[in-house]
């Protein structure tokens, strides 16, 4: 396939402007003649006349898989919210009050952990609190130290919920896909655990801090997978716990 | 492509065989849109969907021992494949699949062990497998590859590319615009071009990055735990760096190998590098990607 | 640029879920439940909720590609919108209201967060995409869209399928008139390259 850039320059920069309508028109005349004799350039003001008029038609409106309603009626009756007035660092992790109803821990985990990995980049960016002695080093206020372990708890929580759902799949996995699987759980627990074992020694070393929050956020990502990808079916027929799809493949893996 | 509609609905079930007693095989086509959906599942075996230039889809290959039938149709726009196991079955074996599909056809498959080949198709590819072995070669728009413990390859210059393994590795050559791919313990490999956001993740397997970025391109993130992380990039890459290392060596040629946030030339895309304690070196591509 | 106005337009009988008869005849015959949620009426609040979610999740699910943060940050606008409902004075539909209250959150929060979101992208298609003529291509459209950088992306969305013109959006992100054209450029040109056939 022929990169689009290689089109000729000046007529593809020209090719919206002339889908809108907005080309003078010795230039419009221009470019029609031009894509009288260039295939590419006609199929590129297609795929955009395409784009410009299904945009529009998209979905405008899409109702979310469950009533948030009961979770915002209960957010309305709390502190107002001062979203513009907080450091930006703080405002995700205040997110996670509104799951204080359990509705969804991954979710709250995932944005908290995302939130200290920022923070960690903002003070990098700001310059941080350098450690006497060392300019190199900054660390962490004491309010990431408390987010963190916001985000950590949530994080703890998120992941066994997916864990349980994760084992209920399990079963109808073949023996040596679920030995597998459970190593490479086994190879994220470790590294959690050294990193945890580095932020108990610095418990304010933003780096280590962020790399505990990335190793989390992969443990969650690969269970959320996992949960995906072994869940069953839903077009298949009902079969027994004991089922399992992935046996006696004739492509042996690999 | 339209004028096949008084056959939009059209149902066929092969196979009335009682499973297990005998490999079955098959040979169907039905017509279809040259654009359509086409749903595919099968759980243990080989599927492999090649396009073609017609408005058809065309299944052959032979079922496995204690599959009952293959479930065949197209209703409007969609085609559903699949595979049907017999409940009653004692031994169960894989089925080897080809299928014929219009080019620019969507294909969403799901497998269990079987392995997906997708050759040449253009239009969006999803693909889940248990623990299947997927490859993806040719230009689709499109690409969802996610497997548990088989490997992922997608050769092709795909402009949107997600791919996942947690036990397999994950090789990418031919990325073309945005990348996100994981992998747990197995190595991940990326070679692109003009790329213009990317997330490349490990924690065990070592990632290998070749790639060039496209003129404002915003953020990239490699992270790894144990495994390495290697990035061969432009020599004269205009980009703003960011590297959190903790226990991990760092090799890199664009700045001191103490500098853990700097720019080159003017700088531009953001590349965010972590790691924990694998080893993290940075080159100079010896040629030019793309 | 704002077709579905509809009821919730405070100077359109609103609808009758929370219609109070009136009693005095100089007052609006039917109160609407902007007026009663202004007053502190959660119930009032609640059928604007009810009304007004669709959008703003849709628009909430395209920015930010993942289903869980869309809910989160849909609520996020629901709570906002309810502290700062007492400075809507009625001079637009209540709907375009909240939904620049939708951008303003959904834009501080994507500035806020810096990182990226894992996206999925599936949470659209399929599921909201009724199958027929240009389905297909509205499913890869959607994908792409959520392929784009997030500036492009932002600025895709609210100009292409929200219908905002770009000052509009550089009043309600802070980014300079000639910054969003750059990015809605750049976005139909990565949109193009993607999609071309």
């Amino acid at each position: 396939m022929t990169s689009p850039r290689k089109m000729n320059h000046e007529f593809e920069d020209r090719i919206e402007e002339y889908v809108e309508g907005a080309l003078a028109p010795d230039l419009a005349r221009e470019m029609e003649a031009h894509l009288e004799a260039c295939e590419r350039c006609r199929g590129a003001v297609d795929t955009l006349r395409t784009i410009l008029d299904e945009a529009p038609r998209l979905p405008r409106s899409i109702a979310p898989r469950r009533d948030l309603w009961p979770v915002i009626s209960g957010r309305l009756d709390g502190e107002p919210l001062e979203l513009e007035a907080e450091p930006t660092y703080r405002s995700p992790v205040r997110r996670v009050y509104g799951f204080r109803s359990r509705a969804a821990p991954l979710a709250a985990a995932a944005v908290v952990l995302i939130a200290i990995g920022v923070s960690w980049w903002v003070l990098r960016q700001s310059g941080g609190t350098a450690a006497p002695g060392n300019p190199l080093i900054v660390t962490a206020s004491t309010s990431l130290v408390e987010e963190f372990e916001t985000a950590e708890s949530a994080y703890i929580e998120a992941a066994e919920t997916l864990e349980a759902s994760y084992q209920l799949e399990r079963t109808r996995l073949a023996p040596q896909t679920a030995d597998a699987i459970d190593r490479n759980l086994d190879i994220i627990d470790t590294a959690i655990d050294e990193v945890r074992a580095t932020v108990a020694a610095n418990p304010r070393d933003p780096e280590a801090l962020d790399l505990l929050a990335a190793t989390y956020r992969n443990k969650v990502e690969a269970l959320k997978r996992l949960t995906r990808i072994s869940a069953r079916d839903p077009d298949a027929p009902r079969r027994g716990p004991a089922s399992r799809p992935d046996t006696d493949s004739r492509s042996p893996r690999r | 492509m339209k004028a096949l509609t008084f056959l939009s609905v059209a149902s066929i079930a092969l196979g009335f065989m009682p499973g297990g007693l005998s490999a079955q095989q098959v040979d169907r086509t039905l017509p279809a849109e040259g654009d359509g959906s086409i749903k595919i599942a099968i759980s243990a075996g080989a599927v492999r969907v090649v396009a073609w230039d017609k408005d058809s889809v065309r299944v052959t290959g032979e079922l496995g021992e204690g599959m009952e039938s293959l479930d065949f149709s197209v209703r409007g726009p969609e085609t559903r494949i699949r595979v049907v196991p017999d409940p009653g079955a004692g031994t169960v074996s894989g089925s080897e699949i080809e299928v014929h599909a219009p080019r620019r056809s969507h294909i969403a498959a799901r497998t269990a062990g079987a392995s997906v080949e997708i050759v040449d198709l253009q239009g969006g590819v999803d693909v889940t497998t248990i623990s299947g072995t997927i490859r993806i070669s040719g230009a689709p728009r499109t690409v969802f590859a996610e497997s548990g413990t088989g490997d992922v390859f997608v050769d092709g210059r795909s402009k949107i590319v997600r791919a996942h393994s947690v036990d397999g590795g994950v090789t990418l050559r031919g990325a073309h615009g945005f990348v996100n791919a994981s992998t747990v313990s197995g190595d991940l490999i990326v070679v692109g071009e003009e790329l213009w956001e990317g997330e490349l993740t490990s924690v065990a397997g070592d990632i290998v990055f070749e790639g060039s970025f496209e003129p404002g391109a915003e953020l990239f993130y490699f992270e790894n735990h144990s495994g390495g992380i290697d990035l061969r990039l432009p020599p004269l890459i205009a980009a703003d760096f960011t590297i959190t290392a903790l226990g991990a060596p760092v090799e890199n040629e664009f700045a001191d190998g103490s500098e853990r946030v700097f720019t080159t030339g003017k700088g531009g895309p953001q590349l965010r590098i972590k790691s924990f304690k694998g080893p993290v070196r940075i080159r100079k591509a010896t040629r030019p990607s793309g | 640029m704002e077709p579905e106005s509809r009821a919730s337009d405070s100077s359109r009988p609103a609808s009758g879920r929370i219609a109070v008869r009136a009693v005095e005849k100089d007052r609006p015959t039917v109160p609407d439940p902007v007026r009663s949620a202004q007053e502190g009426d959660k119930r009032a609040f609640e059928v604007l909720y009810r009304e007004n979610v669709g959008r703003v999740f849709a628009l909430c699910l395209r920015l930010v590609s993942d289903e869980r943060r869309a809910e989160e940050l849909t609520q996020d606008v629901f709570v906002r919108a309810w502290e700062r409902l007492r400075s809507f004075r009625g001079e637009a539909a209540f709907s375009s209201w909240l939904h620049r209250v939708a951008v303003n959150v959904v834009y501080h929060s994507l500035r806020a967060d810096g990182r990226r979101q894992t996206r999925e992208a599936r949470a659209i298609e399929g599921r909201e995409h009724p199958s027929g003529t240009g389905h297909e291509f509205r499913v890869d459209l959607e994908r792409a869209i959520a392929a784009l950088p997030r500036r492009a992306r932002l600025v895709f969305i609210l100009h292409d399928i929200e219908g905002y013109p770009h000052r509009e959006i550089a009043d309600m992100t802070g980014m300079a008139p000639g910054t969003s054209k750059a990015h809605l450029h750049r976005a139909r040109r990565l949109l193009r390259e993607t999609l071309s056939r």
